[in-house]
């Protein structure tokens, strides 16, 4: 099939009415929790998680990463509104963001930010058609040890990218591991940690992890607490017009986002748009003439992340749809949400289900024009949303928590598990321990375990298959390279600020 | 024992209230013993609208995932046995868990009562298109010639495309080695990309493989040849005796159902698998219709059972 | 601040306390060989990384000062409680009581806790949850029932 039929396919699936309202319903959603302080995308997924178990597989795809990338429009709302990400990978826009807001530029730096999404977006989206089919095609040949050495580089890049203590970071993956292999063990159909419960035996539900590590955690932190923040300023459909120069000044700070964003989004667990946003910041630094403005409200600052967060957020279905290797906490959702309606994520996906496959990127289109369409008008409305008192939102987020998590499987059981796991993961987090790579370590754990026995298994027990097979010896490589680059710059004293 | 006798006695106390002549008077469950998608799922809900279009009552189908089907097998078995709560079972929950398990939380047996059998999906045995055999004979050597080299992939230990080659093995006195996978379609792209040289997989899940090439049909495990690829001889005529198995869902109900309910619907279930349009979306996922008389789902049951405490017992598998 | 609040040292604990009791687990189960790994292996693993990492950061804490994040106690308790609740409720009660608990339970970790909103979350919201995931996507509880069993 060529492009234009894939596309076709696409087309058809993705604008369906029942697919383009879930697209609707998913971006919307997507924006009101993205401009939430509080609730990030995470937190968002994995309360809507179980709703998409009802629709039909595409449809409940479209609207889960409609909310993801919805959310990334969203949060730069609230950076530069009250210099308060709504989401990890809108922070750097508060750098430059906020600052605009002070200066009376807020409507100009919402809509540049808009567009910086848009644009980012769509180049990736172009790269995840474009480089999928044949990403796809070469997995069809990949062995166990080719995954394992895959998802060991992603676990590897997914530890280093963790801020505080190294040891427990390595302790955050290392008990998500342990909660991926609860249940029936695939190679020997052993249960473990069960204790006995059928409840168990097929493993804990994705939906209870995210829940209890995203949302009753979330829940327990902002409940009851007074928020404080000045919302002064006022956005007009007038202020909101660019002038040419700021059109001007952005356009490559957007393109080369975008570059950076598409690039960072496809390594496997890259930590997706945070990573990518920081990186476009840091690149727009260096390359400006200017670099004393940012920070004080330059528009290459916000435009270059904005559009690397958004291409990043699309690029990072290429692996997740591709190898079935989830590239962060998020992708591991969606892919825990395929597994859920029965479809095993890897190569196969794009032959077996071309509708689900092309309609999803269609889809991505379609969301991303809604959002441009639905922003300029409704950005009054959005930024209002900073207003609604937490006393409304906690109590229902917990009932949301209760049912959703019941709905999964109609048994109480869940629901006393994510009781128990969420005051047990709240205590953690407060330690420091990091539920992101965790997450990641929960989807990747049976993965990893199954796919290492079973190369050994079929190698007889010689660990050589893991270096004679060239696809699996180039990852294992790159990783041991990431381990020493990050010993030895851990060695070097660093200049930069500590994080606070 | 005990439990059988009480629902003997509620069974009568219902039927005492003329329950069994209005049925069914109210909703009717079907659980289901796995997530939504699949085959099973399918057949429940097709099942399911089917009868509630000509019993005019709402039916719902309710998935409970988890623990080997024990979840919703447990429930279905400590249900009221008065036709409203039935149960959509397939071969792994009453007839493997009972070899497979030490242990099970319900009688695969004596809980359940059968009203038909609804889909019937055909196994059949392929091999990578680089093997150094081509026909089911030729495998037959190979395997022959050098014991324990020959791999096979399944979707899981205990599932029906691990005991199925187990089950030739035994009867075909082959050495090969089990190779498990999580679920169905990565047994069957292990085939494909060569990792493993052959599988016992779903002739709708193998399809693209067949058509591309990279898979080459060798058997199926059916008695008979089966519709979509006619060509494919049986295992039987290739010289394995007694294989006979392939994926099929069937309606059960709680013991001590009254026979009344189950034959009205057994006799309604035959009716809905006549439509057209039913043969039509079942046929597309793969599963043929698969009407039967309760007599005879009851004797397949019973072979079943014991062919595959046979094969599990030979060899050694188990689940702890 | 008591010192059990040490960041790295508590969560140190913690991982030691996990990791021990994966580990004794985990020998319950097969180790195997490399050929037949067991599936005792890879938790046994993983639970002496726990001990491993988790002996670093108390090794990291005794010289780190720096404190944990505040654990608030009411939320702790209220929104524990108002799941469990939930959980043993909404079977033998319905959906309805199950859920008014939950909103008020979990409305307690404010203090004083706001009543107003929470009697308009009560209203406002059970039903619509009930429209969304009872009628809507069909899960199968109802609304008000009795049967404690």
């Amino acid at each position: 099939m060529t492009v234009v039929d894939n596309l076709m396919v696409g087309l058809e699936t993705a604008l369906t009415f029942q697919n383009l309202i879930y697209c609707l319903i998913g971006v919307t959603v997507g924006m009101v929790v993205g401009v939430l302080p509080g609730i990030g995308h995470l937190t968002a997924i994995s309360l809507l998680l179980p709703l998409t178990f009802y629709a039909p597989v595409t449809a409940g795809l479209v609207m889960l990463a409609g909310i993801y990338y919805g959310a990334q429009y969203g949060g730069s709302i609230a950076s530069i509104m009250i210099n308060m990400p709504g989401t990890a990978s809108s922070a750097v826009i508060c750098l430059d963001g906020y600052p605009m807001t002070r200066q009376g530029k807020a409507g100009t730096a919402l809509i540049i930010t808009t567009i910086a999404s848009f644009v980012g977006s769509c180049i990736a989206i172009l790269l995840l058609i474009m480089l999928s089919p044949p990403l796809a095609r070469a997995a069809l040949s990949f062995h166990s040890a080719d995954y394992f050495s895959m998802m060991a580089l992603g676990l590897v890049a997914a530890g280093t990218l963790i801020q505080g203590s190294k040891f427990i970071g390595a302790a955050s993956v290392a008990v998500g591991l342990l909660l991926g292999i609860v249940g029936t063990d695939v190679s020997s159909g052993t249960m473990r940690f069960t204790f006995g419960a059928p409840q168990l035996f097929d493993g804990i539900s994705i939906v209870v992890i995210a829940m209890a590590f995203f949302g009753v955690t979330e829940v327990m932190t902002s409940i009851g607490r007074v928020r404080d923040h000045a919302l002064n300023a006022k956005v007009t459909l007038r202020s909101m017009m660019p002038s040419r120069k700021d059109l001007a000044e952005s356009r490559f700070p957007i393109l080369r986002g975008s570059a950076v964003g598409s690039a960072v989004g496809i390594l496997p667990g890259a930590g997706g748009g945070s990573m990518a946003a920081f990186m476009a910041y840091a690149v727009e630094k260096r390359l400006s003439r200017t670099p004393e403005k940012f920070g004080n409200g330059a528009i290459a600052g916000i435009s270059a992340p904005e559009a690397a967060n958004n291409a990043a957020a699309q690029s990072a279905f290429i692996p997740t749809l591709t190898l079935g290797i989830p590239g962060d906490a998020i992708m591991a959702l969606i892919l825990g949400a395929l597994l859920v309606h029965g479809i095993t994520p890897g190569p196969q996906v794009i032959a077996d289900s071309p509708e689900l496959f092309w309609g999803l990127a269609v889809s991505f289109l379609v969301g991303n024009f809604i959002l441009l369409i639905l922003n300029i008008p409704l950005m009054g409305v959005w930024v209002r949303l900073l207003r609604i008192p937490p006393t409304y939102l906690f109590p229902a987020i917990t009932l949301f928590i209760a049912v959703g998590v019941y709905s999964v499987a109609n048994i109480s059981f869940d629901v006393f598990l994510v009781a128990g796991l969420g005051l047990i993961a709240y205590i953690m987090v407060a330690f420091g321990f990091e539920p992101a790579p965790l997450l990641l370590g929960y989807v990747l754990g049976p993965l990893i375990e199954e796919n290492f026995r079973r190369a050994l298994l079929i190698s007889r027990g010689d660990f050589m298959i893991f270096v004679e097979r060239p696809i699996s010896a180039i990852f294992l490589v790159l990783s041991v390279l990431l381990v020493i680059w990050v010993v030895m710059g851990s060695r070097t004293p660093k200049t930069e600020t500590k994080e606070t | 024992m005990k439990r059988l006798l009480a629902a003997a006695i509620a069974a009568i106390v219902a039927s005492g209230a003329a329950a069994q002549d209005d049925y069914p008077n109210r909703a009717i469950t079907i659980l289901v013993p796995f997530a939504p998608g699949g085959v099973v799922d399918l057949a429940s809900r097709t099942i399911g609208e089917g009868l509630s279009r000509r019993l005019g009552q709402e039916v719902i189908v309710e998935n409970r995932a988890g623990g080997s089907g024990f979840i919703a097998a447990t429930a279905a078995a400590q249900a009221d046995p008065d036709g409203y709560t039935l149960f959509m079972g397939e071969a792994g929950t009453l007839t493997i868990n009972p070899s497979l398990f030490e242990d099970t939380p319900y009688d695969a047996e004596a809980d359940f009562t059968t009203v038909s059998t609804i889909t019937d999906t055909p196994l059949i045995l392929v091999a990578n298109k680089n093997a150094d055999f081509k026909t089911f004979e030729e495998f037959l050597a190979a395997a022959r010639a050098e014991p324990g080299r020959i791999t096979y992939s399944s979707a899981g230990i205990g599932t029906l495309n691990h005991l199925a080659p187990e089950w030739m093995a035994m009867e075909g006195d082959l050495d090969i080695q089990h190779i498990p996978y999580k679920g169905g379609r990565p047994a069957a792209t292990a085939v494909a990309s060569g990792e493993v040289d052959i599988s016992v997989v779903s002739y709708s899940s193998t399809k693209p493989f067949i058509d591309s090439g990279d898979v080459v049909v060798l058997a199926t495990t059916s008695a008979e040849r089966i519709d979509p690829s006619p060509d494919t001889p049986t295992m039987q005529e290739g010289g394995v005796p007694n294989i006979d198995t392939s994926q099929w869902t069937g309606l059960m109900a709680p013991a001590g159902t009254p026979d009344s309910i189950l034959d009205m619907l057994n006799s309604t279930i035959a009716e809905i698998l006549a439509e057209p349009e039913v043969a039509k979306t079942l046929t597309e996922a793969g599963a043929a219709p698969y009407p039967s008389s309760r007599a005879d789902f009851d004797a397949m049951l019973d072979r079943l059972r014991g062919q595959f405490a046979t094969i599990i017992e030979t060899a050694g598998i188990s689940a702890q | 601040m008591p010192f059990k609040m040490r960041k790295d040292l508590g969560a140190g604990l913690i991982a030691l306390a996990i990791g021990i009791a994966v580990c004794a687990i985990s020998l319950t189960y097969r180790i195997g060989t490399p050929a037949r790994m067991g599936p005792g292996l890879v938790p046994l693993v993983l639970g002496v990384v726990l001990v491993l990492s988790g002996i670093g950061a108390i090794l990291t804490g005794l010289r780190n000062q720096e404190l944990a994040t505040e654990m608030r106690l009411r939320p702790m308790i209220m929104v524990t409680l108002s799941l469990i609740v939930f959980a043993l409720t909404v079977e033998r009660l319905g959906f309805v009581p199950a859920s008014a608990l939950l909103i008020v339970l979990s409305g307690l970790s404010e203090s004083p806790p706001n009543w107003r909103a929470l009697a308009i979350l009560c209203v406002v919201l059970i039903p619509a949850a009930y429209f969304l995931f009872i009628v809507l996507l069909g899960i199968p509880a109802p609304a008000f029932d009795w049967n404690v069993r």
